[in-house]
């Protein structure tokens, strides 16, 4: 029985070990100190042979890779079950993009003061007051100089585009009324599973 | 009828399947190569072996990225020299300018470089395991002596010995077997005082 043993650890070393013979083999050796002496006694018989031996080798270096190999995850361990940094990976980085994108519109959305067109005369206007928005609009050249000494309010941007929405053509509002409708109905099932369901991007050209 | 042997390959296939006791094969098989490689830039004994540990390391985790494309010890030759590259970086040493391809080290002969650094005992008790084994391969009876000298000097196969022996391949698996038990008995006394002490 320890020949046969003895006899493949003597082919595993040649590489012709038949592969049945090498699970139960390789389970022994694990558990077996004299199989794992006799084994690398045929590697160094093999090394000595080639004039592979190094003065540096000493005998506990297989033993020393083995034992810090132990505090190693195997390699099937790992490709069933991810590490948890990558489990955790995914959602934050989805978080990090939905707040950059976030972050982004906060910062780069164009601010009102940049369109002096829209500057009128002094009083805030209420959300309420669209409908007479465009009599109290006039360009800025027809401001007077007194006029312009008094402080200014600056149209929001809310103001500004209840004005352009009120411009729009009536079958054109419905449409992206329904639109809006649609969107909204679909965000709430929870269908799409990214930051879009919270984002609002409309476009509309005139004549399109 | 082909026969499915265990090779590095398959070895390493255990490995990525998550047998570590695989690899531990792989270590006690290619260790004094290793280490006679990473000896040629490491004069250090006790750094050489580190940094072949450090090498082993990372191969066993840079496998799974291992396609087979070359043979397991052409790839583990090239961790071993960038690990021992990297040693000397690390120290501000400068490596070799010229590196050595896994197939020619063996044939050149840097023993003049290593003796300025080895104890003159773990040289000596090198070369007197190098004549045992040459020594006890002389006194095997004729057929165990062929059969290990086609397999580890003329690098044969079983198959290929088995036909130029005319027999079995399984006699040749068994002659090959007693070849080395009885070189390993003629080593054992060597062989416990190298485990024990510096050197080998």
């Amino acid at each position: 029985m320890r020949d046969g043993l003895n006899e493949q650890l003597s082919a595993l070393v040649d590489g012709e070990l038949r592969e049945d013979e090498a699970a139960l083999l390789l389970r022994q050796l694990g558990r077996s100190e004299e199989l794992k002496e006799r084994f690398e006694r045929y590697c160094l018989i093999s090394d000595a042979l080639h004039r592979n031996l190094s003065v540096a080798t000493g005998g506990d270096l297989a033993a020393r890779v083995a034992r810090t190999l132990e505090d190693e995850p195997s390699h099937a361990v790992g490709q069933q079950r991810p590490a948890r940094g990558r489990v955790l990976l995914r959602p934050v980085a989805g978080m990090a993009l939905a707040i950059t994108g976030a972050l982004a519109m906060v910062t780069l959305w164009p601010q009102p003061v940049q369109e002096p067109a829209l500057v009128q005369g002094a009083g805030p206007i209420a959300a309420g007051q669209e409908a007479s928005l465009q009599s109290h609009l006039r360009p800025i050249e027809a401001i007077d100089a007194s006029e312009r000494a008094t402080p200014r309010v600056v149209v929001g941007a809310a103001a500004r585009s209840q004005l352009q929405w009120k411009r729009l053509d009536p079958q054109l509002q419905r449409q992206l009324t329904d639109y809006l409708i649609k969107h909204s109905e679909r965000s709430a099932t929870g269908q799409m599973d990214t930051a879009l369901p919270y984002m609002r991007i409309i476009g509309y050209e005139a004549g399109e | 009828m082909t026969r499915r042997l265990c090779t590095d390959r398959e070895l390493v296939a255990r490995v990525k399947a998550g047998d570590k006791q695989a690899f531990n094969v792989l270590v006690q098989k290619y260790q004094h190569k290793l280490v006679k490689l990473v000896t040629r830039y490491v004069h250090d004994q006790t750094e050489a072996l580190d940094v072949a540990q450090e090498a082993f390391i990372k191969a066993y985790r840079a496998l799974p990225q291992f396609r087979g494309e070359s043979s397991f010890y052409t790839w583990l030759y090239r961790i071993g020299l960038n690990t021992a590259k990297n040693h000397l970086v690390s120290l501000s040493r400068r490596p070799p300018d010229t590196d050595i391809d896994a197939q020619d080290a063996s044939r050149y002969d840097i023993e003049s470089r290593l003796k300025n650094h080895d104890t003159p005992e773990a040289l000596a008790q090198r070369d007197e395991i190098e004549r045992t084994v040459l020594m006890a391969i002389d006194e095997l009876p004729e057929d165990l002596r062929t059969a290990i000298t086609l397999r580890e000097l003329e690098g044969l196969s079983y198959e290929e010995i088995a036909q130029a022996m005319s027999c079995p391949i399984g006699t040749v698996r068994s002659r090959i077997f007693r070849a080395r038990d009885a070189i390993a008995k003629r080593l054992r006394p060597l062989y416990s005082v190298s485990l024990t002490g510096d050197g080998l």
